[in-house]
């Protein structure tokens, strides 16, 4: 903005752009609206038309080429269809729906078509990506070997989720499956890692405090919203996931060229979550019943399969020959009742590489996060945990498993031997370090340090209600105090870290014991 | 939907009798004049759609009103009306019009301008569209003074848009967007 803007310049450009105009005649392809409703416009001619090809409606509205019959072609409106009526003409624009992608789009919320939404003018990109992408063959892959830390000591230490995985949140309503998701992309924060939350089906209020949230922790640098809200219209519902995928494929195929991505040495990592999928299926649905698809179990159409599976598919580690770039998914799904076994969830659980599952009992009980760590799983696993937490919480599932066996068995015991009643009393301090609250992911070094404390017997004195301060306190130390330097240091591959880690939890159970016993 | 379907159906059929018998054009002046009555009286319509009218009285009907038309014509509507499918006679008329372009290698195209075009404008239109379309063309023409200036000619589902209208648009796309 330092050059002053030459008014003589400003003609001759817009000139240019005039001149070049006047040769462009436009030949395109028309059809004529046969009728309209429920945001399903059915259209005679488009002879032409391909599946899934933006069309333009004469009001200047946009839709979606879904269904393609003999005698007329079914278009789902993105917008209002009391605007498109009876009769207007329908162009096409000989695209596949594609939404703009780059670094533009960090930082901003956008809607399904990725046109902002939050009032802070246009997003200027000259990069775009079809919504649709097939996902890549076998041998472009790699296997997931890097952590995705999501900063919630059960999950990196339970069921870890690694670059390139889908690991499915799945839990009632109100059960912390949101702050699951956004306290993951808060911990990104500095890794490098571009984070996309799609929100379909949610309340716009949600949506904010969401945005809000993220905004406070400094997370939106590296944050795309992509929101197709409860008022939008179900295509749009429909579409969000797809189109927050694509924008975050933009940094996965960077490094690969040979498929159809940036020229860049490496591919960036990058993670998405679909918050969620249940409400997105429910939005297919409506447009399938709207366009007449044959219904199936539960009223879904018979594809409902396939959208998920080819959404979920595009998560991916790439090979080093395309640049290492990483998808990692979260899909989330709300059950009713703790159901795993209707329809939608058992589909998403089949298609993802584990689970993640909350209860509103555990919730309830003030076990928070409410996971319920028997039946999580990720199939994915060691292969993407540090050395560090793989060997600190190896035992911890089965110390877990055997508590939760024993505490229900010992409830009708009235005297215990003193080896299960050692058990129960570490079983009780392990579910106590679980907790976790919100907003605040670990790092790999606090977390390693605390799940040491508990399995390694050194809470042993410390009261079951002081193990959550016994936490914070050691995060504090590790963070800002004491520990700081052997903190910085702590490299989670190292072989020996034990040692450091023993030194230090007992040095700092050591000092905590003094103020319990005040 | 379902008229449409029986009606190419019918069409297809009347199409081939009357290419066996050389009268392809003649039934389709005809059928012309058949769409046209169809389009421009509301009695006929009802007389189609009618479910209270019987079939015996339809016929009758018909036979009178489409008097003038050529033999093999009226059979043919007769016929429709006897089978219970009157009201699919303005659909078919359209569709047996669609078999005879095919066939004929002929181009219907509407011609859509901000004025009226000259007669020499409009052969050197047709002749220009002919060599475009590679087929002979039929004009039809209509005057659309919110296109500004210049033309907008459709033959079926192709539009080829030379108007200031369109161009503006454009204009302003390319200036908001890009
Ligand atoms: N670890 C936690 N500790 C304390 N409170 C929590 C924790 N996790 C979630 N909560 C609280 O539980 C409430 C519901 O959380 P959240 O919105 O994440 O649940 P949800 O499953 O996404 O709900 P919805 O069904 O509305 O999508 C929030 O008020 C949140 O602050
Ligand atoms: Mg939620």
């Amino acid at each position: 903005m330092s050059n002053a803007i030459k008014p003589e310049e400003v003609s001759e450009i817009l000139r240019k752009q005039f001149a070049e105009f006047q040769t462009t005649p436009a030949t395109y392809e028309v059809g004529t609206v046969l009728s309209v409703g429920d945001g399903i416009a059915r259209v005679h001619g488009l002879a032409g038309v391909r599946a899934s090809e933006l069309v333009q409606f004469e009001c200047g509205l946009m839709g979606l080429a879904m269904n393609l019959e003999e005698d007329n072609v079914g278009i789902a409106i993105f917008g209002e269809d009391k605007e498109v009526c009876q009769g207007m003409t329908v162009k096409r624009t000989e695209k596949i729906a594609s939404v703009p992608v780059g670094e533009a789009l960090l930082g901003r919320i956008v809607d399904a078509l990725g046109q902002p939404i939050d009032g802070r003018g246009p997003i200027v990109t000259p990069h775009s990506r079809p919504v649709e992408f097939k996902a890549p063959g076998i041998m472009d892959r790699k296997s997931v070997h890097e952590p995705m830390q999501t900063g919630i000591k059960v999950i990196d230490g339970l069921t870890p989720v690694g670059r390139g995985q889908r690991e499915l949140i799945i839990g009632d309503r109100k059960t912390g499956k949101t702050t699951l998701a956004i306290d993951t992309i808060i911990n990104q924060k500095g890794n490098g890692v571009k984070c996309f939350y799609v929100a379909v089906g949610q309340k716009r209020s949600t949506v904010v405090q969401v945005y809000e949230t993220l905004k406070k922790y400094g997370a939106m640098e590296y944050t795309t919203i992509i929101a197709a809200t409860a008022s939008d219209p179900a295509p749009m519902q429909f579409l969000a996931c797809y189109a927050g995928t694509a924008m975050a494929e933009y940094f996965t195929y960077k490094g690969a060229p040979a498929l159809g991505g940036g020229n860049e040495p490496k591919g960036e990592h990058a993670l998405i979550i679909y918050d969620d999928l249940t409400k997105q299926s429910q939005a297919y649905r409506q447009l399938a019943l709207l366009l007449r698809r044959p219904p199936g179990r539960e009223a879904f159409p018979g594809d409902v399969f396939y959208t998920h599976s080819r959404l979920l598919e595009r998560s991916v580690k790439l090979s080093d020959d395309n640049g290492a770039g990483s998808l990692t998914a979260l899909p989330v799904i709300e059950t009713q009742a703790n159901d795993v076994s209707a329809y939608i969830p058992t589909n998403v659980i089949s298609i993802t590489d584990g689970q993640i599952f909350l209860e509103s009992d555990l919730f309830n009980s003030g076990l928070r996060p409410a996971i319920n760590a028997g039946l999580s799983v990720s199939r994915v696993g060691g292969a993407a945990q540090t050395r560090a937490m793989k060997s600190t919480a190896g035992t911890m599932r089965l110390d877990l498993a055997q508590y939760r066996e024993l505490a229900a068995f010992s409830q009708f015991a009235s005297d215990l031997d003193p080896a299960t009643r050692a058990q129960l009393e570490k079983g009780r301090r392990l579910t106590e370090i679980c907790k976790q609250g919100v907003n605040k992911p670990l790092s790999v070094v606090e977390q390693v340090c605390q799940i040491y404390a508990g399995t390694n017997d050194f809470l042993k004195e410390v009261p079951v209600k002081d193990v959550v301060r016994y936490c914070d306190e050691l995060s504090t130390e590790l963070r800002s105090g004491k520990f700081k330097d052997f903190a910085a240091k702590f490299n989670p591959e190292d072989k020996a870290f034990a040692e450091g880690v023993k030194a230090t939890v007992a040095d700092f159970t050591k000092s905590f014991l003094l103020t319990v016993a005040k | 939907m379902q008229n449409q379907k029986a009606a190419k159906r019918y069409a297809g059929t009347f199409f081939q009798i009357a290419l066996e018998q050389g009268q392809q054009d003649t039934v389709r002046g005809g059928l012309q004049s058949v769409a046209a009555a169809c389009a421009g009286s509301a009695e006929l319509r009802e007389v189609l759609r009618s479910p209270v009218i019987s079939s015996d009285r339809r016929q009758a009907m018909l036979r009178a009103a489409f008097s003038g038309l050529d033999k093999l014509s009226l059979e043919l509507v007769l016929f429709l009306a006897s089978k219970g499918r009157a009201d699919s006679l303005a659909a078919l008329c359209e569709e047996y019009e669609v078999l005879w372009c095919e066939r004929a290698g002929v181009a219907k195209v509407t011609v859509t301008s901000a004025d009226a075009l000259s007669q020499t404008e409009l052969a050197t239109l047709q002749e220009r569209l002919a060599v475009r379309l590679g087929k002979k063309v039929e004009l039809s023409t209509a005057v659309d003074s919110s296109l500004i200036a210049g033309f907008r000619a459709r033959a079926g589902d192709q539009v080829f848009d030379y108007s200031t209208r369109t161009q503006l648009e454009q204009l302003r796309q390319r200036l908001t967007h890009a």
